[in-house]
């Protein structure tokens, strides 16, 4: 979900995602957490899009509200990749 | 939707007593609107209307008490006179589909001292007063507005502000909140919270009692002691808000001082000059009567004067007939001799025989000798001339003349001095030197205590960052233990990886966003300049300091029309990459570019504007060509500020078709 439909805003949030996208795939983060592999692209943005939907704002219980349901969501996949001892 | 004027309405700001519901509204594919103005007819303060308006200040980086001062000098002057001394500016704007209505009154007493009051409606629902700034600053906060509502004689003012540390922290904060950095760092926060709940939650459930008990008391310091010094630094931030709020509000007191101090100065030396004008006064004046007691007879110099001219002329004319008279008797004695065979008079040399006219000769001479002697009368009356001459006293009057010449000059500069010493006092009323000096004092103290608050922050952030630093370590540490429910141990993993990630996307992002803003200012400037092909562009320093490289990649200089394509592309830059855009009021932009860098301006700049920009130029900015060419198309509506009247202190704006 985005912010807004101003442009601007748009890019300036794709533009962010764009870059939380390249750095989860970098060696540095992989390799220190595992749990990497459960995030997907929808996954990186839902956090970005929470930050621009409540951080603007400083609609800081949303956000938490927010990531805490993400975890909820992933939950599975995590406890998945723990199962398979893959961590 | 983001932010979007749909009209304002102002009563006596500036040369405005009456502008009704100016429709300010775009369409997506034109969304120019152009006001022209020639040169002092309003536009700036049309300008100043808006902003004043938003932000409670008609200029931008002035602080709340001197905009409130400097209000007087917005009201209308002719409506002030005839005893209105209300003043009103209202907008209308969209944000985010809602209808905004934002209205700025302010109204003076009898001693133009003035109350101003706000009125922010969303929809039907009206914005408490306390609200209105917080949520003007949500929506177009002031410090970015100064990128998207900038006066273009300011703009090479913008390009200075590179130049100082102070300045360049300042717009690397701007450009940071303009980008949404601080939407992340905030995120970032929040995350770090969760994930130190998610592992101390972990740490307790650990089954390794020893290690978990360590490992549960070593974090619950660090999170203490981080929590210490997240606290420590947010005081430090406030006290260093304050110092600078204060450093700010003394340094313009001090400004004002500033001329006060030359006010000071100027006035001694002015009445020590008055002094001295005042006493070379009295002694011109002593001289001169003395020259008027000793040389009485000056009074009548004049007709004397005429007289002895009168003398002098008869004198003449004597003299002449009398060296007539004398020439012909020594031309009778000539012709005598020669008729009697004498010598010459002159050379004693025997004179040759008479002629046969010698004798008609003599005979006319001395006819001639008749006449002269008739008229030569009496012959000059020098006596007459010399004591005309001892009476006129020509050197006391040209004495008394001369000093009259200086006393009037010394009046002149008196009345001058006198004149600057009422104006000084006046200003200096009610201020002393001793006042002036503590301000500067004071300067002094709150610019240690800014810097030394900045320095305890960046000792606090180093602190945080070891702490945090040591949390990981420990986090590594329990992560293998075994006998933990999963779910806990999902909720740890997953909130460190989300914080990790935030925080490397941060870092990127600012790289990368100034990179960014780097490759499109320098495009920008390339498009806009008239010799792209001796510059490679504009590089920006991850501390956002600009400079200019020539086409070998050095640093180079440019000039000032260079300076103000510079600080646009960079403008244009930012307008790109922000997150919350709005509209770009321009007051001005082109006054200083020449036509080449104005068609390029329009052509390639304004349209990566957004989709709300309004131009306001005078006549010579933009032609009808620039018009047909550049922004063809592109134009929504077009409005004239005129002068009703020969009156130069109201203006309107009129429709144009």
């Amino acid at each position: 979900m985005s912010l807004s439909d101003d442009d601007s805003a748009e890019n300036s949030r794709a533009g962010a995602l764009s870059v939380m996208s390249e750095v989860a795939r970098s060696a540095e983060l992989t390799v220190e957490h595992p749990v990497s592999r459960c995030f997907s692209d929808d996954d990186y943005e839902s956090i970005i899009d929470l930050a621009w939907r409540c951080q603007f704002d400083d609609d800081r219980a949303t956000f938490r509200q927010g990531l805490l349901d993400l975890e909820t969501y992933l939950e599975p996949r995590i406890l998945a990749l723990e199962a398979r001892g893959d961590e | 939707m983001s932010l979007r004027f749909n009209s304002i309405s102002i009563k006596n700001f500036g040369p405005y007593q009456l502008v009704d519901d100016l429709s300010l509204d775009t369409t997506p594919s034109s969304p120019v609107i152009l006001i022209f103005g020639e040169n002092t007819f309003g536009k700036t303060s049309l300008f100043k209307a808006l902003r004043w308006c938003l932000y409670e200040s008609p200029e931008l980086n002035l602080s709340k008490s001197a905009a409130l001062r400097s209000l007087g000098d917005y009201l209308n002057r002719p409506a002030r006179l005839s005893g209105d001394r209300d003043m009103e500016v209202r907008i209308e704007f969209t944000y985010e589909g809602e209808r905004y209505d934002l209205s700025r009154k302010c109204q003076f007493d009898d001693e133009m001292k003035p109350t101003v009051v706000a009125d922010l409606r969303v929809g039907s629902k009206v914005v408490s007063s306390h609200s209105i700034e917080a949520e003007i600053g949500r929506i177009l906060h002031p410090q970015i507005s100064e990128f998207f509502l900038f006066d273009g004689e300011l703009l090479g003012d913008f390009y200075d502000k590179l130049e100082s540390d102070r300045a360049r922290e300042l717009l690397t904060e701007n450009i940071e909140r303009v980008l949404g950095i601080p939407a992340l760092q905030r995120a970032k926060q929040d995350v770090h919270g969760l994930s130190e709940s998610a592992f101390l939650q972990y740490s307790k459930a650990v089954t390794n009692e020893m290690a978990a008990k360590e490992a549960g008391v070593e974090y619950q310091k660090l999170k203490s002691n981080k929590e210490s010094k997240e606290k420590d630094k947010i005081e430090a931030e406030a006290s260093l808000n304050t110092a600078r709020t204060s450093l700010a509000e003394v340094s313009e007191l001090l400004f004002s001082a500033g001329d006060l101090i030359a006010d000071a100065r100027e006035l001694e030396t002015t009445e020590a000059t008055y002094s001295r004008l005042r006493r070379e006064e009295a002694d011109l004046v002593a001289e001169m009567s003395s020259i008027a007691s000793q040389g009485w007879l000056a009074i009548v110099s004049p007709l004397l004067a005429a007289r002895l001219l009168e003398i002098e002329a008869e004198n003449d004319a004597a003299n002449t007939v009398q060296d007539s008279l004398r020439e012909a008797r020594n031309r009778a004695e000539l012709l005598k001799r020669h008729l009697s065979g004498g010598e010459c008079p002159t050379c004693s040399q025997k004179l040759p025989p008479p002629q046969r006219n010698t004798r008609d000769q003599l005979r006319e001479i001395e006819e001639k000798i008749r006449v002269l002697e008739e008229s030569s009368g009496s012959g000059p009356n020098l006596q007459t001339e010399r004591s005309l001459r001892d009476l006129i006293d020509l050197d006391s009057a040209a004495l008394y003349r001369e000093k009259q010449r200086a006393l009037d000059i010394l009046t002149t500069s008196i009345f001058t001095a006198k004149q600057r010493i009422e104006t000084l006092s006046g200003r200096l009323q009610g201020h002393s030197e001793i006042q002036i000096r503590d301000l500067a004092k004071q300067k002094g103290i709150f610019e240690g205590n800014v810097r030394r608050f900045e320095a305890r922050i960046t000792i606090i952030d180093g602190e945080i960052a070891t702490i945090l630093s040591k949390q990981k370590k420990l986090f590594k540490k329990l992560r293998k233990e075994e006998g933990v429910p999963s779910v806990l141990t999902a909720k740890r993993d997953f909130f460190a990886y989300v914080d990790d990630v935030l925080g490397a996307t941060i870092d990127r992002y600012k790289d990368k966003t100034r990179e960014e803003v780097e490759a499109t200012a320098s495009s920008m400037f390339l498009s806009l300049i008239h010799d792209p092909e001796s510059y490679k562009g504009i590089r920006i320093a991850h501390d956002y300091r600009l400079t200019l490289e020539n086409a070998a990649g050095e640093e180079t200089n440019t000039s000032e029309g260079g300076r103000l394509l510079v600080a646009l592309a960079l403008i244009g830059a930012l307008k790109k990459a922000a997150v919350r855009g709005g509209p770009v009021v321009l007051d001005s932009p082109m006054g200083r570019l020449d036509k080449g860098h104005r068609e390029n301006l329009l052509r390639d700049w304004v349209p990566t504007l957004g989709s709300q920009v309004i131009l306001l130029v005078q006549s010579g900015e933009m032609t009808d060509e620039d018009l047909d060419e550049s922004l063809a198309g592109q134009v929504s509506r077009m409005y004239n500020i005129v002068r009703p009247s020969s009156n130069h202190e109201i203006a309107e704006i009129v429709g144009v078709s």
